[in-house]
């Protein structure tokens, strides 16, 4: 092995730690740490209630 | 002693290696740069990565539980705000179990259907509900429904005034058809009715 190949293989080895880094990065950025009940807990909840339609029951026939 | 004595034979046995190889400049050139770039492969792998992994994740941590914080608090908003009109809205809620029961309750629909040609004054020939479970099903968001079907004769207004108690009872019932016939049976003029509906419950 020649010290053009060793020289060759060090940049192959550091470009392939550079690209296992950017993907671990990217990972992590991509990968949300919010658990399924928690999102499940902060659905939108409406909190009206439709009171015409409480009004029209209670005009019906019992 | 000994140790230092064994570190400085072989600090000059490498010395003395190397040496001859680094006086060649191009081979020098090589050498540090193979050098830098396994020295920077391996602080990469071993001590940079992980330390960005980590910064990275707890930035996007703190991002997401920053609008987690923001979503629980509209959320609370908004309980407080329907437990409000909830308490407002009490003394109707009867009214809501009366349209959308938590069980199929088939019974009071049988009675309801009986109570109403009683007082339309028609009579009920025939009835039949669709098989519904008895026992309480787990609760559920769905809305379950339930068919039934009867035939009854009586004249033409006292029909109509059933379909009206039937229509505007308390309990949601929607008819899918109906079916008028002459009844020939007597010359009263009466008229015989086939009504099939559904009704429905949450449970």
């Amino acid at each position: 092995m020649n010290r053009k190949e060793i020289t060759i293989l060090s940049i192959i080895t550091f470009l392939t730690v550079i690209a296992w880094m950017a993907f671990g990065i990217y990972h992590a950025r991509t990968t949300s740490t919010v658990t399924e009940i928690q999102k499940k807990q902060i659905v939108p909840l409406t909190p009206t209630f439709d009171t015409e339609i409480i009004r029209q029951l209670s005009k019906r026939e019992e | 002693m000994l140790p230092s004595i064994v570190q400085q034979h072989y600090i000059k046995r490498a010395y003395n290696r190397f040496t001859p190889i680094l006086k060649n400049k191009k081979t020098t050139s090589y050498f540090t740069i193979t050098l830098s770039l396994l020295s920077l492969s391996f602080f990469g792998l071993f001590a940079i990565r992980p330390t960005l992994i980590t910064a990275v994740s707890l930035i996007k941590s703190v991002s997401e539980l920053k609008n987690l914080n923001i979503d629980y608090e509209n959320k609370i908003g908004s309980i407080v705000k329907a437990q409000s009109e909830y308490e407002q809205i009490r003394d109707n809620l009867p009214y809501l179990q009366s349209a959308l029961p938590s069980n199929a309750l088939f019974h009071k629909l049988a009675k309801a259907l009986e109570i109403f040609a009683d007082r339309s004054n028609i009579s009920l020939n025939q009835l039949q509900i669709d098989s519904v479970p008895v026992s309480n099903l787990p609760s559920s968001d769905k809305v379950q429904k339930y068919g039934f079907s009867l035939v009854a004769n009586g004249s033409y207004p006292n029909i109509s005034s059933y379909l009206l108690h039937l229509v505007n009872w308390k309990r949601i019932v929607t008819i899918d058809s109906l079916d008028f016939t002459q009844d020939i049976s007597t010359s009263s003029g009466n008229i015989r009715i086939t009504i099939k509906g559904n009704t429905y419950y949450e449970p």
